[in-house]
């Protein structure tokens, strides 16, 4: 959340003297506080990704299962209550986490690794490339990510991988913007220069030489980044232009639970803590990776 | 530390302050006030000229303002006089002349109601090529006799005529204000109906008076404020928290929350608007009446109504008794999976086959499609349906290129209406035959021409028959007029065909 | 700086060009008609032939993209066949009710989250910060929309303290501002979560520089420290957020618009996405972005200007 964003060094270079001044005065007030959250945040993260992976063998129920018990409260058998077509709330947020996470997971990992190509090759290379894509990237930025998804699914239609694509879509400029940043300030290394003179291809430079440097900021910007895929997800949901609806995602539940928040609160409670806490430890995580990279780089000084 | 407590002190304060000024604000709650009525628009208006509107939204304030020759009586299919307040028909049944009441007045002072201005309001449309046109086919010419005398003269005759002139082509515009306000006037209205166009907020309400100076009954409620909350879910809130008096709702949810509520009353009418599967006659595999047959036993009603609730009103025919020339003398598929099977096995499909069926996203299909879909695989026939938002779904139709698709049709109770839309082949796609389906055209133009009102019905009724009979397209349900309103709201009278009369209401504790 | 002046404010255009054209491209490729979506039912094949051909839409690409932009020039943003109505009117109508509501939500973060962060930042590690911090993560976490909701359902339904529909607009200035305290506050809090994380941090840093220490050390008075160094450098990070903070604020008008039932651009683009809409779904973009564009150009500005260190590249 207050991760320090790598900004592009040739235009405020100023921000960056700031920054390491910051870095000078941190570890006494921090240190014990941010080593945790990276604990934290990996422990909701894993709890997580286990949940989706064990969902056949955790959840008590099927989530598509109608049954008869329909809007049932709190109780023995189905611990969160049903939704209005009979379904066990509890199976459904568990399943639920499987779309989400694979949609945040799918996005994030395919912006990452699109982001970053660009963004590499448009550092590295400069010039008419560099300009040209930075502009294209400003274009992206200028509209707020939920336009822009929205209006890329309008384009493409409703439907998984279509949103997933759409959500991918909306988070790339800023992967775009950092892998940009990291491959202009290696660029001039000593040893990518001396890549360049024994004669090695840009395309190897970049792929043996920037990449593995740059690649910690751009992971952790992705990780950051799936908890905005999660959030944009919901909203799509929200606004009717989510996945299709028998499948249970956590922004779908929340859009249909609405409606019954006077008689049975559970239904959009439980989702909505389950997206929460979700999205707090992929920040916290991501967070924490951020200070432990930070001070590596520290230390390194 | 003494600046601490100095922060301390003026956080507390802050945040005191802050707290009691929203308080304030917050609590400087509004009173009821009994000449007002707020009612519910499911979205906003786009435009108010009758010639153009077409929209569930326009039309609730439309039905407020203007009036026409001729009016339904509420909740049926029967027309009453209105602003005329007789007609003749000539013995050919091609000449129609409408006396008009004296003293009627258009609103905000742009004078009398004159048979100038019914002429101008039906040429304007045709000339125009207007939206509503296409329910004006049939007239020839529109003359004036005197101020008060119009007489309207058909190609040929058309027995739903009256019913055209009492829907949205016949609400009479003032000549004078069209001409003076150009453009302006749709979204600025003059009519003579009971109540006027005050003013319209972009996106957050439309507000009307009562005319005083309207010809009938004048409404009990002086001003109407339409608030525009296009989600179920907040209008529901709304009706909680008392923000709406009244509201048209549309989903199951919001019904049930109201349904059992003594706090409130529910009135829900089956309305004229169906929802069907549609099968492509004109290909296989539904070419074969037999495998139409087959589809139309295998759906399972009972699960269908237990899905939609109180929103549709499921049925297997595909007319109401709403309609004229109603017959329940039509051949009824009863569920009948085996029968289904059997049906399929002797068209030669004895092992089923696959089926791709794309629906539109609107309610109340999303909801009903796993069922036919379920219904559809347990004889066999392995459907997938895909989903298409409704603009999508509303282009990609008009290429005809399917076998199976569904079709929402909301249309006055004159089978008029929808037979002359989507059963006849003048109208196949890009028309609204979406099954291709040929065989009734010239009952069709017989039973609306047919002067002699018992013979037209009896040929409604062969229609009927023939096309139970021949099963292109699988009735599913009318989408029922669900309204949802504060206990002292009383008079409320549904409108089956998208009206909102606003001059029945009034309040009583 | 004249030169980093000069080279942002050609770039701004360039980039509004750039949109303008990606949006144009994108409307044209989207699924469904718009001559048909706007007749609907009553769409024969000539209707919807004059219909494109009043709309413009039989002209090659090229072609119809220049005349936009020859009347873009003019100030003139298309008509919205839909509404028939000029989509600058239509622009002009719905872009106050969400600047409102966008700037009443920044107010609330930058109030309330400047305030909760320096104040966290005096009171560092103890209770009152990890509360905060815990609040800050937890508002931030969760979905806008159910923030709105949650609002919406205790202070409106359960309280009756505030209204839940419509934005009061045609009412006393007390009505326009009872209609925003829910959706200004369910926005804004997100942003204020972020804007005291920030500001903490700041301010943190700011009290550790040396020259603050100085200052304490020579005798000043701590509240006269804080007010005269420590705040205005603290607030330079701040003023660069709030750029990006109003490009949040705008996005999330959207969903919080159709949660309370008020009108706004948010609803507009919804509205024009479903019904194809395209002309005012151009104007849309092409404004929304625009203005996103020259407020990150004020701010760029801005920040140039307080931080005198960068004047002098």
């Amino acid at each position: 959340m207050t991760h320090t964003t790598h900004r592009d060094p040739s235009e405020k270079t100023s921000r960056t003297s700031v920054a390491s001044s910051q870095r000078r005065a941190r570890p006494r007030v921090s240190k014990l506080w941010k080593s945790k959250s990276a604990f934290i945040g990996g422990f909701i993260v894993l709890t997580v990704v286990l949940t989706a992976i064990l969902a056949p063998v955790i959840a008590p129920y099927d989530p598509t299962e109608l049954t008869a018990d329909r809007l049932e409260s709190f109780s023995t058998r189905h611990f969160f209550g049903t939704d209005k077509y009979g379904r066990d709330v509890f199976s459904r947020v568990i399943w639920g986490s499987r779309v989400s996470l694979a949609i945040g997971l799918v996005a994030s990992l395919g912006a990452c690794v699109i982001g970053s190509a660009i963004g590499l090759v448009s550092g590295y290379a400069g010039g008419v490339v560099d300009i040209v894509i930075m502009r294209l990237i400003d274009i992206m930025l200028a509209l707020p990510l939920i336009v822009l998804a929205l209006v890329l699914v309008a384009f493409m239609g409703a439907g998984l991988m279509n949103v997933s694509i759409a959500v991918a879509i909306s988070i790339t400029p800023a992967l775009v913007r950092v892998a940009r940043a990291e491959a202009l300030r290696y660029k001039e290394l000593d040893h990518v220069t001396a890549a360049r003179a024994i004669g090695a291809g840009p395309g190897r430079i970049v792929a043996y030489h920037i990449l593995p440097l740059a690649l910690p900021p751009i992971l952790i910007l992705a990780t950051l980044r799936v908890a905005s895929t999660i959030l944009i997800e919901s909203s799509l949901s929200f606004l009717g232009l989510g996945v299709a609806r028998s499948v249970p995602t956590w922004g779908g539940m929340l859009s249909d639970g609405r409606s019954y928040l006077v008689t049975q609160p559970a239904l959009t409670i439980v989702p909505g803590l389950a997206i929460m806490v979700t999205v707090i430890g992929f920040n916290l995580l991501g967070d924490g990776l951020n200070d432990l990279l930070n001070r590596r780089l520290q230390d390194k000084r | 530390m003494r600046s601490g407590q100095y922060l301390r002190q003026s956080a507390f304060l802050a945040t005191a302050l802050l707290l009691s000024l929203v308080l304030a604000v917050g609590l400087t709650a509004v009173a009821r006030d009994s000449s007002t009525i707020v009612a519910r628009l499911m979205g906003d208006i786009s435009m108010l000229d009758p010639g153009n509107v077409k929209n569930v939204n326009d039309m609730f304030v439309a039905t407020n303002v203007f009036a026409s020759l001729v009016r339904y009586i509420p909740g049926t299919s029967e027309i009453e006089p209105d602003l005329a307040s007789s007609w003749e028909v000539s013995d050919d049944g091609l000449e129609f002349v409408f006396h008009l009441r004296e003293g009627l007045q258009f609103h905000k002072g742009y004078g009398p109601v004159t048979a100038d201005d019914v002429k101008f309001t039906l040429d304007r449309i045709i000339e125009n090529g207007m939206v509503q046109a296409s329910y004006l086919t049939a007239v020839d010419t529109v003359e004036v006799l005197d101020d008060l005398t119009v007489r309207i003269r058909l190609t040929a005759f058309d027995s739903a005529f009256l019913s055209k002139l009492a829907y949205r082509p016949g609400f009479i515009v003032s000549r004078k204000a069209v001409e003076e306000l150009g453009d302006e006037f749709s979204l600025n209205p003059v009519g003579c109906g009971p109540y006027e166009f005050v003013e319209w907020l972009p996106g957050e309400s439309v507000t009307l008076r009562a005319f005083d100076q309207y010809h009938d009954t004048p409404p009990a409620i002086q001003n109407v404020i339409f608030k525009v909350v296009t989600d179920e879910t907040a209008a529901a809130f709304a009706l909680e928290t008392g923000e709406l008096d009244i509201a048209v709702v549309r989903s199951q949810e919001t019904i049930d929350r109201f349904k059992d509520d003594p706090g409130y009353a529910v009135d829900v009418t089956p309305g004229t608007s169906i929802r069907m599967l549609v099968m492509n006659t004109s290909r296989e595999p539904f070419d074969d009446v037999r495998v139409r047959r087959a589809v139309a036993h295998s759906i399972d009603r009972s699960t269908l109504q237990a899905i939609l609730g109180d929103t549709v009103v499921v049925t297997d025919q595909l007319f109401t008794p709403a309609f004229f020339g109603y017959t329940p003398d039509v051949t009824i598929y009863d569920y009948d999976p085996q029968e289904a099977r059997d049906l399929l096995a002797q068209a030669g499909y004895p092992d089923g086959f696959d089926l791709s069926i794309t629906s539109t996203q609107l309610a109340p299909w999303p909801d009903l499609m796993p069922v036919v879909e379920q219904n559809l695989k347990d004889i066999g026939i392995d459907a997938t349906v895909n989903f298409l938002e409704h603009a999508a779904y509303n282009s990609w139709r008009r290429d005809g290129d399917y076998a199976m698709t569904v079709m929402p049709l909301g249309r006055p109770p004159h089978p008029d209406f929808l037979l002359a839309y989507a059963f006849v082949t003048s109208q196949f796609p890009p028309g609204g035959n979406l099954s291709f389906y040929d065989k009734i055209d010239n009952l069709v133009d017989a039973a609306r021409a047919e002067i002699y009102e018992d013979l037209s019905g009896e040929l409604y009724q062969v229609i009927q028959k023939k096309l139970s009979y021949d099963v292109p397209v699988v009735p599913i349900g009318y989408q029922a007029v669900v309204a949802v309103m504060q206990p002292d709201v009383k008079g409320y009278r549904p409108g089956i065909l998208n009206g909102f009369w606003a001059r029945y209401l009034y309040f009583e504790d | 700086m004249l030169s980093y002046l000069a080279r942002r404010l050609l770039l701004a255009p360039i980039t509004i060009l750039g949109l303008i054209a990606v949006i144009f491209v994108l409307v044209r490729l989207m699924p469904g008609d718009p001559a048909v979506t706007m007749l609907g039912d009553y769409a024969t094949e000539e209707r919807v032939a004059a219909l494109r051909a009043e709309m413009g839409l039989d002209k090659p690409w090229p072609v119809q993209f220049g005349v936009y932009i020859g009347q873009l020039l003019r100030g003139n943003l298309g008509e919205s066949m839909r509404m028939q109505k000029e989509v600058s009117w239509l622009i002009g109508s719905f872009f106050p009710p969400t600047l409102i509501l966008a700037l009443s939500a920044m107010t609330i973060a930058v109030l309330v989250g400047v305030s909760s962060g320096i104040v966290s930042a005096f009171f560092h590690n103890t209770k009152f910060d990890y509360g905060t911090t815990m609040l800050a993560i937890t508002a931030y976490s969760a979905p806008a929309f159910w923030l709105g909701l949650m609002a919406l359902f205790v202070f409106g339904i359960k309280l009756r303290w505030f209204p839940i529909t419509g934005s009061g607009s045609g009412g006393t200035a007390v009505d326009v501002l009872r209609h925003l305290v829910l959706p200004a506050g369910a926005l804004g809090l997100r942003q204020a979560a972020l804007v005291s994380r920030m500001t903490r941090t700041s301010v943190l840093q700011t009290l550790q520089e040396d020259y603050v220490r100085t200052a304490t050390a020579k005798g000043l008075r701590n509240s006269r420290v804080l007010v005269k160094h420590a705040l205005r450098n603290a607030l330079i990070p701040i003023v660069t957020v709030m750029g990006l903070t109003l490009g949040v604020l705008l996005g999330g008008t959207v969903v919080t618009e159709v949660v309370f039932s008020r009108p706004g651009l948010g609803k507009l683009l919804v509205t024009s996405v479903t019904t194809r809409d395209f002309q005012t779904l151009q104007g849309l973009v092409v404004v929304w972005g625009g203005i996103v564009i020259l407020i990150n150009l004020v701010i760029d500005l801005v920040y140039c200007w307080i931080d005198p260190r960068i004047r002098y590249r």
